[in-house]
């Protein structure tokens, strides 16, 4: 029994000590959850004043939020307007690319015509080098011409006296010219005064040559009377020619006295003229496109008497002549 | 140069100095069927002595050259028209003077007409003109005066 006791003290020992050991392990566990308590207490303190803090902040951020909505419906309206305006620069920004696109042809074609003012720039630089060029050319030129001015100064000297002397032979010729005006005028008084006397007795020719015909027609052979009416148509020709020599003899160099006169009468003169050598030569006159003229009618009825007879007289014997007349203004 | 006096015939003065227009107007006058006499002379003065000096009748018409020597028609005109006896004749000019055509027988024309000539002929070249142009002035003449 003595083994018994001591194992039980034994074990209260041990117990003991366990609890002692215990004890004082809480004893710790209280130390330190005193300390934990007192931190916890601390903190507690702290989120208080965290609380507080996040009350005031929560206050805050209910303010900003209030005036975030403010912002907000503010914006819309900012958000409207400017949607209204993004239509409107939309519209302006097409309106702008058909006008930049216009530009951009523009600018094409002023490039075109900056390429060609360079090329024209270029021609006229050259163009100017070359007037450069002739200008001294010119003054080289000027330089020479004053020389010659100055001889031909001198050249005017001599011929001043030059033309003296001509004046002085020129009026020598004038009085010689009057000398022949006074000589022509005797020669025409005279051609007058001769016509005048050959024109009586042609006159008298033809009067006589009339009687004849008439009075001693029967007596006439065919022929006796083809050959007075040749001397008829003969005197009738030559007192045209007296009548045009006494009208020229009557004419200076101012008083030509054009008429208007149809050209077929004056065609027609000619033909009955020479009637007996057209017929002769069996000759033919065609006048065709032939007009009133302003003419001196005598001296165009020579003209065409001469071209006419002559035409005849020259023409080839063995062909009849035809001859054509016709008129162009 | 003496005149017949018969009633209803022409007394009819020719002063011309051509001899042969002397003879071409005897002729043709005689040809033309109405009753006629002439007398002739041959220049101005024997024209104007003829009429101033004349006893028998004035001649009822003159045929008066405008170029005749000693003195011209254009004067025996001028006198026998200043004359108050003689300025009562009818008075032809006769002329071969002028160039056909010219301003200057115009001028003359109307001169001599202005100074009383009744009428101014251009001798003609054919014969039975001349005939016409004297029957016609005597038919003129007739018609006028009622001879």
């Amino acid at each position: 029994m003595d083994n018994t006791i001591e194992s039980a003290e034994d074990k209260l020992s041990i117990a003991n000590r366990k609890l002692l050991f215990q004890n004082e392990e809480k004893e710790k566990r209280a130390a330190e959850l005193s300390i934990a308590n007192k931190e916890l207490i601390f903190q507690n303190e702290e989120k208080e004043k965290r609380a507080a803090e996040l009350s005031i902040a929560n206050k805050e951020l209910i303010f900003q939020n209030e005036e975030k909505e403010k912002r907000a419906a503010e914006l819309i309206i900012a958000n409207t307007e400017l949607a209204f305006q993004n239509d409107e620069k939309e519209k302006r920004a097409a309106e702008l690319i058909i006008a930049n696109t216009e530009l951009a042809f523009q600018n094409e074609e002023k490039e075109k015509r900056a390429a060609e003012l360079i090329i024209a720039n270029k021609e006229l630089a050259f163009q100017n080098e070359e007037k450069e060029k002739r200008a001294a050319e010119l003054i080289i030129a000027n330089k020479e011409l004053a020389f010659q001015n100055e001889e031909k100064e001198k050249r005017a000297a001599e011929l001043i006296i030059a033309n003296k002397e001509l004046a002085f032979q020129n009026e020598e010729k004038e009085k010689r010219a009057a000398d022949l005006i006074i000589a022509n005028k005797e020669l025409l008084a005279f051609a007058y005064i001769s016509s005048h006397d050959l024109q009586e007795p042609l006159r008298k020719i033809q009067t006589v040559v009339t009687i004849i015909l008439e009075n001693e027609n029967k007596n006439l052979s065919e022929k006796g009377k083809y050959n007075f009416q040749r001397m008829q148509l003969a005197a009738g020709r030559m007192q045209q020619l007296i009548d045009d020599l006494l009208a020229f003899s009557r004419i200076n160099t101012t008083d030509h006295q054009f008429e208007k006169t149809d050209l077929n009468l004056i065609i027609e003169e000619v033909k009955n003229e020479l009637r007996d050598t057209m017929q002769e030569k069996h000759a033919s006159i065609e006048v065709t496109e032939i007009c009133p003229a302003n003419i001196i009618p005598f001296q165009f009825r020579q003209l065409m008497y001469n071209l006419i007879s002559n035409a005849l007289k020259f023409s080839n014997p063995d062909i009849p002549a035809h001859i054509i007349v016709t008129a162009a203004l | 140069m003496e005149a017949n006096q018969q009633v209803a015939t022409i007394n009819i003065l020719l002063a011309d100095d051509d001899m042969d227009d002397r003879f071409f107007f005897d002729k043709a006058l005689k040809e033309i069927p109405m009753a006629s006499q002439l007398i002739t002379v041959n220049n101005g003065e024997q024209l104007m002595e003829h009429l101033t000096t004349h006893t028998g009748p004035l001649p009822d018409i003159l045929f008066l050259d405008l170029s005749m020597p000693r003195k011209t028609g254009f004067e025996c005109l001028s006198e026998i028209k200043e004359n108050e006896k003689l300025k009562g004749i009818t008075v032809i000019m006769l002329t071969t003077s002028f160039t056909r055509g010219l301003d200057l027988e115009d001028n003359s024309r109307k001169t001599l007409i202005r100074m009383g000539a009744t009428d101014y002929i251009r001798k003609p070249v054919a014969f039975d003109e001349l005939k016409q142009i004297i029957k016609q002035a005597l038919t003129n003449l007739a018609a006028k005066s009622g001879i």
